[in-house]
């Protein structure tokens, strides 16, 4: 059984999640510093030059800083979706594979998964594949052993 | 695992932050230098004319050799002719220490608004004063005399007044409120006491 959602990708996401909050806590911490610095060399010397520097200084670390917190957000999502779907109890279905569709589209809470739709003897069947996994493990008419949490693919088999 | 970080998508969401943090960035500095560089009022002294200046920077030079070293001398001026000068008047005059004026254009303020000098027995130079109801306003500038001032201001009449901010905190010995005697040692040698 391929697993989807598995410890090894959990704890090179935890480790992504953590760098990029400690790199953007890092850069907001030296925002403040050099906000600070040049406010305090502002007094001896003149103020216009210091002002400029400063605004360019602290900003390019502001906005260098959003996009570190930016990228944690993004890992984020991704480690709370695989501890989600790796601590549920998983259902466990065998279908095969007939005129399947995976298309991407964006859910609710703005994150992009594939919708995969495909039709067995069964009738229609939509499940969820996170967009950071390869669309193209499904072959056609292959009969596979799907494991699902809620209605997304956590682990499939190829039975052929 | 294919993962890559969706960058455009992830703009998108924090567009704002990025706006802000340019737009705030600035404000906050040059607040923030503003702040920490603005003189204290004691350590300014401002001075508004309502005539031309002929060497503004000569005039700064003046007065501060006059007065402590380490006071910023900060002079504005507008020739009372002009339509903005109300404007002028009310933005840099209300913070100004003193002001010189004409008796055309000290007719049409509101002298309450000025340090009524009546009681003011360290100033023994009030003859012509600028007078309102018997109080006394506005210290006479001998226009045609050898005041200092002269060297530096074209006055545009032989009337000119100098009047003091009741705001000021250099009244010291003029009036019982002031923090420094600033305006009086300035008078002082003005007037050649």
């Amino acid at each position: 059984m391929n697993k989807l959602y598995n410890s090894g990708d959990l704890a090179f996401l935890k480790k992504k999640k953590d760098i990029n909050l400690g790199v953007s806590i890092s850069l907001f911490f030296l925002a403040t510093i050099s906000l600070v610095l040049f406010v305090v060399f502002a007094t001896y010397q003149t103020r216009k030059p210091l002002t400029v520097i400063s605004s360019v200084v602290t900003s390019l670390f502001l906005i260098i800083a959003i996009y570190f917190i930016s990228r944690f957000a993004f890992y984020n999502h991704i480690y709370n979706e695989y501890l989600t779907l790796m601590n549920t109890e998983t259902k466990t279905s065998y279908l095969v594979f007939s005129d399947v569709s995976i298309n991407p589209i964006t859910l609710q809470d703005k994150s992009k998964v594939y919708e995969v739709r495909f039709k067995n003897k069964d009738g229609n069947v939509v499940l969820y594949l996170s967009y950071i996994f390869d669309t193209d493990i499904f072959v056609l008419n292959h009969r596979y052993k799907i494991e699902t949490a809620y209605d997304y693919i956590v682990g499939y088999q190829d039975e052929n | 695992m294919k993962i890559k970080y969706p960058f455009k998508y992830y703009l998108r969401n924090y567009f704002i932050y990025y706006v802000v943090a340019l737009v705030a960035t600035p404000l906050i500095c040059t607040y923030a230098v503003r702040v920490k560089t603005q003189p204290k009022d004691t350590q300014k002294y401002s001075i508004f004319i309502g005539a031309d200046v002929k060497d503004q920077n000569g005039l700064k030079k003046y007065v501060n050799s006059i007065l402590v070293d380490d006071l910023e001398i900060r002079t504005y001026h507008a020739m009372e002719s002009e339509s903005i000068f109300g404007q002028l008047l009310s933005a840099n005059g209300r913070m100004s220490d003193i002001l010189i004026l004409s008796k055309a254009k000290a007719d049409s303020l509101t002298v309450s608004a000025l340090v009524d000098l009546s009681n003011s027995i360290n100033l023994p130079f009030l003859d012509n004063a600028y007078e309102v109801e018997g109080k006394k306003y506005g210290i006479n500038i001998k226009v045609n005399e050898n005041l200092l001032l002269n060297n530096y201001v074209n006055y545009l009449d032989d009337d000119y007044y100098i009047f003091i901010n009741p705001e000021s905190v250099h009244t010291l010995d003029i009036l019982d409120n002031g923090k420094t005697n600033q305006t009086y040692t300035l008078l002082k040698e003005l007037y050649h006491l």
